[in-house]
């Protein structure tokens, strides 16, 4: 039984559960206590010993009833994912003669797939998935949406071609007898496409969490230039210099402030104990500041495009500011643009910025899920993190799930909508669900109520 | 040890918890079972309000130890979690003292043979006397045991992740000036963290893991008429389906056990019969800690009580 334990253990391993010998310790000891008579004792006490984490103990749970419940029944049913449906006996397809002599029909019908269901070969057809996903490689497949190509060649390759080819034949016979038979064989065609979406998935599924994750953020092709306003790119950006100044004279005085300090009694007399207590060495309470971190997210897509060149000259004159912020654009992907900010001047990395990456319309719940993937592990008590964005989802997932983790984690999640407030909540605007995951909103459409939010929020940071 | 006895007194601590007031779901027990059996602490985490504090308190109370808690903040140090020295009255006694040290050094030939007679009375302000325990010592030194509670961990800073170390796996703590201070009986540790920041490995690696949801509506209804006997059944029923819906909704803060029965005890003292209407929509701000989350309830109340039929 330890060996089995210990085998499970290390299928646990490869969907990306980390476990320590420790904790596999930790787990023998547990199964020793509980004795492997009752499953649900074992399986609570294996969960606390060797998951770590909900998500972990979510993997545990789908491992543990593939792994003990498959073994548990004979190997018998070759796709543990979907049971299916009672195979049907070799009896139970069979065709009038006249037309199986038919040439056509004689040779579909000899393929060596359709042989096999017809004969009641059930096996055959995981078997027929499992060589054709080994030849294929589907050990290759990296992300959801490449599922439906995989899936198709996958079915190709074990044939599903024949059975087509089988059908279409019957077919086209015409024949009121034949509906049984073709509805028949339309079955297993469905089922074979079944076993490779099946097949997909859990590759997929193993493949998940793999080395691939680290998506290949390629640049989007060069698009031609948004139509924008053409008197903002020459107003805007001194107006905003200006701003930016301003607010860093102002934010560095407030910190010289802070520099004064309270005596810390307990120190001081520890450390002059040895004086008999007279204090010559006077220690002063520190209070340690992390410096802030600053995330800010910045919608370019299409919905925001008459907004998108004040929201990047917004997030330009923040990079000015503040030391420690890292600047994101995104449409349905997030581009990190920190470094394209501090190498340009404004108007230069905006038109960059235009050029690369706005086009599309916005896909907030990939782009949070792939920013919350990407920095889950940065974002803390000190990390601010700012959405410049209209909250229209286009009726799509708003990602906010992945948008209310970060909100757990992080100091502050403020979400600056340009959008006038009477617009929010109309149409496809996600802004009052997206509320439920923001520490605050507000509405930023202009200069003066850019200037109040940023003054408020480097008081709040100090 | 056998099955049976592991798998009875698993369901013993389910009772021994329903009698301290907290109806405990079998993964629960298991994992406190297991926890005193390989004496490991246990990691809790869930969202607020969902019992991980009570379950410390419930421990405590059905295996008749003291609960020692600490309450994690930003900043927390060893000197407030650990040790301290009473400095103050180290000074106090070295003034007080300073004639009996004349005393004893009267006669004394030369310094090095003063610090020999010192010597001889050992480490006087180094010593038990002066030192102040701080909840993980005195949980350490409790001679029956403890069930130390260190609360809201992810609110502490990283550097302390790691003072918890020699702890949590040891169940000992170094001192420099005295040594090594070993548990006297080891005390069943739980840590409670609500997925602020994510904790190291090392401390994850130490510790049994549990997560606590929200429970589900039997278990809640059973949660209720254990805390609340008063409320009237049907009532309580209506009350734990109502708040199940609001769950669903997207909240800023998603009502917590905690708040359902301090709903069930304010509709107690209203003498309410069933929920209607009027009554959630006065009574929106026990459960309901935000405006915003208020204003996107009060609308949906009709459906809500719709769908409690």
């Amino acid at each position: 039984m330890e060996q089995s334990l210990l085998s499970f253990i290390n299928t646990l391993r490869q969907h990306d559960v980390r476990i320590s010998t420790s904790e596999t310790l930790d787990a023998l000891n547990a199964a020793a206590v509980v004795g492997y008579a009752d499953q649900s004792l074992l399986r609570q006490s294996l969960a606390a010993t060797l998951t770590k984490t909900h998500a972990d103990k979510e993997r545990f749970e789908r491992c543990f009833e593939l792994f003990f419940n498959a073994r548990g029944e004979s190997a018998q049913s070759a796709s543990p994912q979907d049971k299916p449906a009672p195979s049907p006996a070799a009896g139970e397809f069979s065709l009038p003669d006249a037309v199986a002599s038919d040439p056509d029909v004689a040779a579909a019908m000899d393929a060596p797939l359709v042989r096999a269901a017809t004969e009641g070969r059930p096996s055959t057809l995981a078997v027929a998935i499992q060589e054709a996903a080994d030849e294929m490689q589907l050990e290759g497949i990296r992300f959801n949406t490449q599922k439906g190509i995989y899936r198709r060649r996958l079915a190709e390759a074990a044939g599903i071609g024949q059975l087509d080819k089988a059908i279409e034949a019957l077919k086209a016979i015409e024949s009121d007898s034949l509906e049984g038979p073709i509805e028949w064989l339309e079955q297993r065609r469905h089922e074979l496409d079944m076993a490779a979406r099946d097949a997909v998935e859990h590759q997929l599924l193993l493949n998940a969490n793999a080395a691939g994750r680290s998506i290949q953020q390629q640049a989007l092709r060069n698009t031609r230039l948004s139509a924008l306003e053409h008197y903002h790119l020459k107003q805007l950006p001194p107006l905003i210099r200006a701003l930016a100044k301003k607010l860093a004279t102002r934010h560095r005085q407030r910190r010289r402030i802070d520099r004064r300090g309270k005596l810390d009694m307990a120190k001081t007399l520890r450390r002059n104990i040895a004086y008999g207590g007279v204090p010559f060495h006077t220690y002063w309470k520190q209070k340690r500041r992390d410096q802030p971190k600053l995330y800010v997210l910045c919608d370019v897509s299409g919905s925001v495009s008459t907004y998108a060149r004040f929201l990047l000259l917004f997030l330009y004159s923040m990079s000015e500011v503040m030391p420690r912020i890292r600047s994101f654009v995104f449409t349905s992907q997030v581009f990190e643009v920190s470094e394209l900010f501090d190498r340009n001047p404004a108007e230069q990395a905006v038109e960059i910025v235009n050029q690369r990456w706005a086009r599309g319309s916005s896909d907030y719940g990939s782009s949070f899920k792939q920013f919350a993937d990407e920095h889950r592990g940065r974002i803390d008590r000190n990390t601010t993190v700012i959405i410049l964005g209209d909250g229209r989802a286009n009726s799509a997932d708003p990602g906010l799930e992945d948008l209310r983790d970060i909100y757990h984690r992080a100091k502050l999640l403020l979400w600056f909508n340009p959008e006038p407030r009477s617009h929010w909540n109309t149409g496809d605007s996600e802004i009052r669900r997206y509320q439920s995951a923001c520490h605050y909103v507000a509405e930023c459409n202009s200069l003066a109520k850019l200037e109040r939010l940023l003054d408020r929020l480097l008081t709040i940071l100090r | 040890m056998q099955q049976s006895t592991a798998s009875s007194a698993v369901s013993e601590f389910i009772d021994g918890f329903a009698r301290a007031g907290y109806i405990a779901s079998e993964a629960i027990a298991t994992t406190v079972f297991l926890a005193q059996q390989l004496q490991r602490p246990i990691l809790v985490e869930g969202p607020p309000g969902v019992g991980k504090t009570e379950l410390a308190k419930a421990t405590a109370e059905h295996c008749a130890l003291p609960l020692v808690r600490l309450q994690c903040y930003e900043g927390l140090d060893e000197s407030k979690a650990l040790y301290d020295w009473k400095y103050s009255k180290q000074l106090l006694y070295s003034q007080v003292l300073k004639e009996q040290l004349h005393d004893i050094l009267q006669g004394a030939q030369g310094l090095s043979e003063s610090v020999e007679r010192l010597k001889s009375f050992g480490d006087i302000f180094y010593s038990d006397e002066f030192l102040e325990p701080r909840p993980l010592l005195k949980a350490l030194r409790e001679p029956q045991g403890a069930v130390l509670l260190i609360d809201e961990i992810d609110k502490s800073d990283y550097e302390f992740e790691s003072l918890l170390l020699e702890i949590l796996s040891d169940f000992q703590v170094s001192i420099p000036e005295i040594g090594t201070v070993a548990a006297v009986t080891k005390p069943t540790v739980i840590l409670t963290s609500n997925n602020t920041r994510d904790l190291s490995d090392a401390l994850k690696r130490r510790c049994l893991h549990l997560y606590i949801d929200f429970p589900d509506r039997a278990l809640e209804t059973r949660i209720v008429q254990s805390r609340v006997p008063e409320i009237p059944a049907a009532l309580s029923r209506q009350l734990v389906g109502f708040i199940q819906q609001v769950r669903e909704l997207d909240l800023k803060k998603a009502p917590a056990v905690s708040e359902t029965l301090d709903w069930a005890r304010a509709l107690l003292l209203l003498h309410a019969g069933s929920l209607s209407r009027e009554l959630v929509e006065s009574t929106l701000n026990v459960i309901l800690k935000f405006e915003e989350d208020i204003q996107l309830v009060r609308p949906e109340i009709r459906e809500l009580l719709k769908g409690l039929d």
